[in-house]
């Protein structure tokens, strides 16, 4: 017997890059998410100069997570999870907000910033 | 071993979050298995200084 989530109001303001608002149940859920961010003093871009192949943070493995299984037994005295109300400005990256139940959730993201200054900033 | 859990009265009043960012997650409800990963690289090669006319190399 699953329980039940019961939202009053819910205000978001954005969602961005590959993430999810959702309400109701899910079985799996895999967002994945790749940025690389690159900013420049003198905005000269070139089309095809960065392709995420060229960075080895986009294609590492990730380590792997070991985990045991455990048995569980739930008792649903009070089959409810009541909630007034949820603000939230930005839900981004392969993010996710989820009202409902989930069987398995595995989200991945990679992030690269490079800043690229034509006078030292720091002198 | 073994885990048991009785759920009872639970309610929540008001959830107010600036920010959920690179695989987070607010979850109201049941979940078997979560499994978030992510991975943020600045380095400090990362931060260039100088003329941006030659395009970027990669990185070994």
């Amino acid at each position: 017997m699953d329980r039940i989530s019961v939202v009053q109001s819910i205000d978001i303001v954005s969602v961005t890059s590959s993430s999810i608002v959702q309400a109701g149940d899910t079985n799996i859920l895999t967002p994945v998410s790749k940025a690389l961010a690159v900013q420049r003093q003198e905005s000269t871009y070139d089309i095809n100069e960065h392709r995420l192949d060229m960075y080895p943070i986009f294609s590492i493995p990730f380590p792997p997570l070991s985990y045991e299984c455990i048995p569980v037994k739930t008792v649903q005295e009070v089959p409810a999870i009541q909630v007034n109300s949820i603000n939230i400005i930005g839900v981004a990256a392969s993010s996710a907000v989820r009202i409902g139940k989930t069987d398995f959730i595995s989200s991945e993201t990679r992030v690269k910033h490079i800043r690229h200054f034509t006078v030292n900033p720091y002198e | 071993m073994e885990l048991n859990v009785i759920n009872r009265e639970l309610s929540v009043g008001d959830i107010r979050i600036m920010g959920i960012s690179t695989s987070s997650l607010l979850l109201v409800g049941d979940s078997d298995v979560i499994n978030c990963q992510s991975m943020f690289d600045t380095p400090p090669e990362s931060l260039i200084i100088g003329t941006p006319l030659v395009p970027l190399g990669t990185e070994s």
